[in-house]
């Protein structure tokens, strides 16, 4: 059922920002869904959640975009929140070479715990702060493409290239989903990849539309829910 | 639980008006705002037998009895009458007045039975068999309420009606809130600095109801147990204290070659984490304030390798510094902490890190691995929800807004990020006068927190659920509204203390499965 406010909307894709500690991601997230940016965000606790919607080849897409927290100690009961993401955003300080290290930990955070064709973005944040660099954006793009995934440089501080590095991941979930054959889009919003059995995207009331066997899946997945 | 159908039922409003109000739980919280209380009507009452209800009624006027010498008294208007007689024995506060246009509560008492209730403050037991509930009756125009306790023969009515605002009451309102307050500064005073032993159930029966700043710094130094009780060793213990916590600053100080990998990551991400600390806050963003913060979430960082320095507990941290320094310094808020003299800082920041320990040593296993104590809270608080209001459980089900993805954060910093600073001092006053108030305590407050937003969340999908409870709109609240949600969060416990006290224990199947999600 179309949400309030939603009813253009025609795709919704999770989407998680991860990566260490103070590298910029809830600011990414603020740039991107509310154009804000705070010098001091207090650390992350859990998630925090936003909302934006793009226009993507004529469709709607709302990005539904979930935003952790960095420190390790949290990964063991935050990771439930990677369940239904297709997208997934980690983020390193290019100041910082160890975050950008870590990014190794955090693939395989995503391969562990995630979706298996979740699609990753790599972004290299705080790049207004050239003089500090640690990280060669060179090195960085190397990596990325040794790992196939996409990279950019950002600064949720002076905005450059946030929305492109978003719109460029929601892009590249948009044309994996669409060169899914056959894909059902039901006129609840929800898509689904049959053959495979399972939804790849939360959408917003998901439980009573899908499908028998979605339905089974999602049920399993939320099991034991606290 | 059903919906409940008889939500319009003057009764049922009435007394809910009478519960949440009464200034036996919440300390007569009048309601600047209307409408949250209105909100309540249909899904707060749990559906039970009417006796039963009464008889919480009863206790809670057994508490509103024992507790009228309140400070908070100041935060009714003047739309409820409240008179309550033969209180304490307090003769100032034999009377204390103030008005609504639809109740009037009239309760009185002999002073020794009421001292006897004071005592058993802390039992308030809903399964007492010596209360018993005499009447219930209600007319369209009025709703009289008497219920009386027979082996104490006490009685109270509440009387609802029509009658008008008594203007002319508004100053003698004024003067007994006066007088209130001033009595309560007197009984801290006569609690603490009387005689060379503090009756610590006597200062946690006054300190549930907030601490007067001059009194907070010592009373919640003695209520975490790091002040003895005993007046007379307590010099000496503070300066052994104080010693010993700088005798272990040169760990802090030691060169990065000498600390250890794990170490120097701690420090890494306690240097990450204190500018931004409270940003609000700008006693906070002073250089001297981040240091000692510093130094002692390192210093307890490293001290304790089970659970290492996990990020909320800088959080944690500061209601001490602030509040430690308040012993020192008048205006926290303005001071200026370059001005003062380091000594003063010195004595600030070793109490602040003992105390700190202190908390922390009670819910550990908020922080250690996979944070059991959390997932804990976290089913507790889902399984009250149940309880108290299905409806909306069922809503942020149907919606999949799991309570680990929007209640983590406040398990884990306590409200802190939700309630603005100064309130949370306030609310560190129950917390510290309750047994386990930052874990089982917490989770009845949560959940008053939650069940306060229902009307607003039962309209909201998903997305914004999460938006709506991550900056809940509680910028404007005063300490009156962190009574009332204490008010309501006593009143669940009351109500549900034993059904949820399976999920004290170290229920590891239970975390298994959170984990395992």
């Amino acid at each position: 059922m179309p949400q309030q406010g939603e009813e253009e909307s025609e795709y919704l894709f999770k989407i998680v920002i991860i990566g260490d500690s103070a590298v910029g991601k809830s600011n990414l997230l603020n740039r991107f869904t509310r154009n804000e940016f705070t010098e001091k965000t207090k650390a992350t606790i859990g998630v925090d959640f936003g909302t934006k919607s793009i226009e993507i080849d004529n469709k709607i897409i709302t990005a539904q975009c979930w935003d952790t927290a960095g420190q390790e100690r949290f990964r063991a009961v935050t990771s439930g929140y990677y369940r239904g993401a297709v997208g997934a955003m980690i983020v390193y300080d290019i100041t910082s070479k160890i975050s950008f290290k870590n990014v190794t930990r955090w693939l395989n955070e995503l391969r562990e715990m995630a979706e298996q064709d979740i699609l990753i973005m790599m972004v290299g944040n705080k790049s207004d702060l050239e003089m500090s660099r640690e990280v060669p954006t060179k090195e960085a793009q190397a990596f990325a493409e040794s790992n196939k995934i996409s990279f950019l440089e950002t600064s949720a501080l002076n905005s450059t290239n946030v929305n492109q590095s978003f719109e460029r991941l929601l892009t590249d979930i948009f044309h994996l989903v669409s060169s899914k054959k056959p894909m059902v889009v039901d006129d609840t919003q929800n898509w689904l990849v049959p053959n495979q059995g399972k939804k790849l995207t939360p959408l917003t009331d998901p439980a009573p539309q899908l499908t028998a066997n979605t339905t089974s899946t999602h049920q399993e997945k939320k099991g034991g829910c606290c | 639980m059903s919906n409940h159908s008889d939500t319009n039922s003057p009764v049922k409003e009435a007394f809910w008006r009478f519960s949440r109000k009464s200034p036996g739980i919440a300390k007569p919280v009048n309601n600047i705002h209307p409408t949250r209380f209105e909100k309540f009507n249909g899904n707060m009452i749990p559906n039970r037998k009417k006796e039963y209800d009464s008889s919480v009624i009863f206790n809670h006027n057994q508490f509103s009895s024992s507790t009228s010498t309140s400070p908070y008294l100041s935060t009714v208007n003047s739309q409820t009458q409240i008179t309550t007689t033969n209180i304490d024995n307090q003769p100032n506060t034999n009377t204390t007045s103030t008005t609504t246009t639809t109740t009037k509560m009239t309760t009185s008492s002999s002073a020794s039975n009421l001292n006897t209730m004071e005592n058993s403050l802390s039992h308030l037991s809903l399964s007492s068999s010596s209360v018993n509930t005499s009447v219930i009756s209600h007319s369209s125009s009025s709703t009289h309420l008497s219920v009386s306790n027979s082996p104490n023969s006490l009685s109270s009515s509440l009387n609802s009606s029509n009658g008008g605002i008594d203007t002319s009451q508004s100053q003698q309102q004024n003067n007994n809130i006066q007088n209130i307050n001033s009595n309560r500064i007197k009984k801290f005073e006569r609690l603490l600095n009387t005689g060379i032993h503090v009756d610590m159930e006597s200062l946690k029966t006054l300190g549930w109801r907030g601490i007067p700043n001059r009194y907070r710094p010592m009373s919640w130094k003695i209520l975490l147990g790091y002040l003895p009780s005993n007046c007379e060793r307590r010099d000496e213990h503070l300066e052994r204290k104080r010693k010993e916590y700088r005798d272990g600053l040169p760990q802090y100080y030691t060169s990065d070659e000498k600390r250890g990998e794990s170490d120097r990551r701690t420090l890494k991400q306690i240097q990450m984490d204190v500018p931004r600390t409270n940003p609000n806050v700008p006693f906070f963003q002073q250089p001297l304030i981040q240091d000692i913060l510093e130094r002692i979430l390192y210093l307890w960082g490293i001290r304790h390798p089970s659970t290492g320095y996990v990020q909320g507990i800088n959080d944690l941290a500061t209601p001490f510094i602030w509040v430690f320094l308040s012993e020192y310094i008048e205006d926290v808020a303005n001071c200026q902490v370059d001005q003062i003299d380091p000594n003063i800082l010195a004595m600030v920041e070793a109490d602040s890190y003992w105390c700190l320990t202190k908390l922390l040593d009670g819910i550990q296993d908020h922080y250690t691995f996979a944070q059991p104590g959390i997932q804990r809270m976290l089913a507790s608080l889902k399984g009250l929800l149940e309880k108290i209001n299905n409806s909306l459980c069922a809503h942020l089900a149907d919606q999949d807004a799991q309570f680990i993805t929007f209640a983590f954060r406040w398990m884990n910093c306590l409200l802190m990020r939700e309630i603005p600073f100064p309130l949370v001092i306030r609310m560190w006053d129950t917390y510290l006068s309750e047994k386990e108030g930052f874990s089982v305590f917490h989770v009845y407050v949560c959940a008053a927190f939650l069940v306060l937003w229902s009307d607003e969340l039962k309209q909201r999908d998903f997305p914004d659920i999460m938006i709506f409870l991550q900056k809940p709109p509680t910028q404007n609240w005063e300490e009156r509204d962190i009574e009332s949600l204490f008010s309501t969060a006593f009143y669940y416990r009351s109500l549900y203390e034993e059904a949820q006290s399976h999920l004290k224990s170290n229920n590891i199947n239970l975390n298994n499965n959170i984990i395992k999600k």
